[in-house]
């Protein structure tokens, strides 16, 4: 019996779903998690406001 | 020095935990594409109805849950969960396998080398991995299906309840032509593999359309349904008319004694009908070839003046009509069936039609009263023998109707009864002249002996009213018109009919105000057609 279409979308999203919270776990662990990665992005902004500061 | 040694150490050790937690994560890929790609657990219909039917019995009378794909999250998220379980499981008794053959044939390793213990530790860091994994996708996955759940029963509850309040706001009944069986909506047959769906509720089988076994798609709720597939009766298959369950339905049965005027009454009411609606531009059509092939019979019988054959008592005459066309039209189902029937009405299931009647219609043929026949000169009178009198006594096909309705616990309190004394044109020919008014034309049957017949139908029913008609076609709004009766029935039950307006020359069905036969077809006038027509009456 071929499997609905409903059923493939389904089983696709919760897969997907999963799979992106194990990437986040791992990446976490291993120093890459959403945190660090915030933290690194804003080092250049957080940087310049520091030199500002100690400019003026 | 230190330094570099924890390099010796540590550098393995991540090494070896990096590739156990790769072993469970690989474990848990594995199962996962088993579960739900390679050889997945599929809840078919036919097994989720087995499931459906095993945890709420079917009862007397009650039909099996249909056959449809369940919608995701209410049976397949659970089977895949499980299965992907069972996988995990599997997988990770196997590569336990080699631990097992330590522990079994060479527990002397045991003591000499520490072999068995890292094998352990790294298997079970990657079982471990692997569960880890299962929880995050059976958490997943049921918070889905909860969620979806969450928005989808709600919704359903919703459609179901705009449907119920649409269901008894018009009461789109389903009456089935042919087993008289009348349920709250019909059964509607999938487009593909023509299995009838029973319940097209908005439910765990879709909120707006569900799937068939066989792949195809119905829409939900009976009002869109209706238009769509085609309704069959619930109980016998029948097909019924398109827009059944979705457009109001009226039913009006007729009864009374043999040759008191039923189908007379049945089709001059009917050209009665037709004549008002062509009138003012209603459509009159009939959903099916037998109405249609009846409706052009009785109409021509009306028409052109000629007898009325005697009902068969083999079976019964059923005729469905529709007002309007589309969406806003309404359906209305007229009964008819052998006088010998009603002399013994508890009996036969042939008067099924009798219990779900919303309006009913006794004919009264005036020439069967007593007080009426000694007036004439008595039953051998001529004006007595052409109006071919039914020969019982009014009260008792009266008495055995009633009675069938009361101990069937039909809410007969509830509807309305048209009282109509048959034949007024034959008996103002014979010098007889019936009161117009229905509380007069009540105190006239009253006065000439029916006045038990008077009282029990007032008792038994909500309203009632008393008409006189003509055995012939006459113009709509008359004082006899055989479509008066009809139409405050019909109105009674929330249709919509134009007023009787003045019928032009040309119109179909306009006869002589005196009761006189309107013209034939072709504009020819009208002759009796003697014959098997002549020989019998209903």
């Amino acid at each position: 019996m071929r499997t609905p279409p409903h059923v493939v979308i389904y089983r696709s999203i919760t897969a997907a779903i999963t799979a992106l919270i194990l990437l986040s776990i791992g990446l976490g662990f291993a120093g890459y998690g959403p945190l660090v990665a915030l933290h690194r992005a804003a080092q250049p902004i957080s940087h310049g406001l520091h030199l500002d500061r100690i400019s003026g | 020095m230190s330094g570099a040694q924890d390099y010796y150490y540590t550098y393995p050790v991540a090494g070896a935990l990096g590739c156990a937690i790769a072993v469970g994560i690989a474990v848990f890929t594995v199962a996962l594409a088993r579960a739900l790609v390679n050889d997945p657990i599929l809840v078919a219909p036919a097994a989720d109805q087995a499931e459906r039917t095993a945890a709420h019995p079917v009862g007397p009378g009650e039909f099996g849950p249909d056959i449809a794909w369940p919608l995701y999250p209410f049976r397949q998220s659970r089977a895949d969960v499980d299965r992907a379980r069972r996988n995990v499981a599997a997988n990770n008794a196997a590569i336990w396998q080699p631990a097992r053959w330590f522990n079994r044939n060479a527990k002397g390793l045991w003591v000499i080398f520490p072999i068995p213990v890292v094998m352990i530790s790294f298997l079970a860091l990657a079982s471990l991995t692997s569960w880890c994994c299962y929880l995050v996708y059976a958490v997943v996955t049921t918070v889905s299906a909860g969620s979806s759940r969450v928005v989808l029963v709600p919704a359903a509850a919703l459609l179901r309840s705009a449907e119920r309040v649409r269901r008894s706001r018009l009461r789109t009944d389903a009456a089935c032509m042919r087993c008289f069986h009348v349920t709250p909506w019909p059964a509607y047959q999938c487009p593909a593999c023509l299995r009838p769906h029973h319940d097209v509720q908005p439910g765990r089988l879709g909120v707006l359309f569900r799937r068939c076994q066989c792949g195809a798609h119905l829409p939900m709720r009976a009002s869109r349904a209706a238009w769509r597939v085609t309704p069959v009766c619930q109980r016998c298959g029948a097909p019924l008319a398109v827009g059944v369950g979705a457009v109001r339905d009226v039913r009006v049965p007729v009864f009374g004694d043999i040759s008191a005027g039923k189908t007379r009454f049945l089709y001059a009411s009917l050209n009665s009908l037709v004549a008002t609606a062509a009138g003012t531009g209603l459509e009159v059509t009939f959903p099916d070839k037998d109405s249609q092939e009846q409706a052009d019979f009785g109409l021509g019988v009306i028409r052109s003046g000629r007898e009325t054959a005697k009902t068969s008592t083999n079976g019964e005459v059923s005729l469905t009509l529709r007002l309007g066309a589309g969406r806003p039209s309404e359906l209305v189902h007229l009964f008819d069936a052998a006088g010998e029937h009603f002399r013994s009405a508890r009996r036969p299931d042939a008067l099924r039609f009798l219990d779900d009647g919303q309006g009913l219609v006794y004919i009264l043929d005036p020439f069967s009263i007593e007080a009426v026949t000694k007036r004439l000169g008595g039953t051998s009178a001529p004006e007595v023998l052409r109006a071919h009198a039914a020969a019982g006594d009014p009260q008792l096909t009266y008495d055995e109707v009633a009675s069938r309705l009361r101990d069937g616990g039909v809410p007969a309190s509830r509807g309305r009864l048209a009282v109509v004394v048959s034949k007024d044109d034959l008996l103002r020919r014979a010098g007889l002249e019936l009161p117009a008014d229905s509380g007069a034309l009540a105190q006239w049957l009253w006065d000439n002996g029916l006045h038990n017949l008077v009282m029990s139908a007032r008792r038994d029913f909500a309203e009632v009213r008393f008409f006189t008609v003509a055995s012939q076609a006459v113009p709509p709004g008359g004082q006899n018109d055989p479509g008066r009766p009809l139409r405050w029935l019909l109105t009674a039950h929330g249709i919509k009919l134009p007023p009787d307006p003045d019928l032009s020359a040309g119109a179909p069905g306009a006869g002589d105000p005196d009761g006189r036969p309107a013209p034939g077809p072709g504009g020819r006038p009208a002759r009796t057609v003697p014959g098997r027509h002549a020989a019998a009456r209903s």
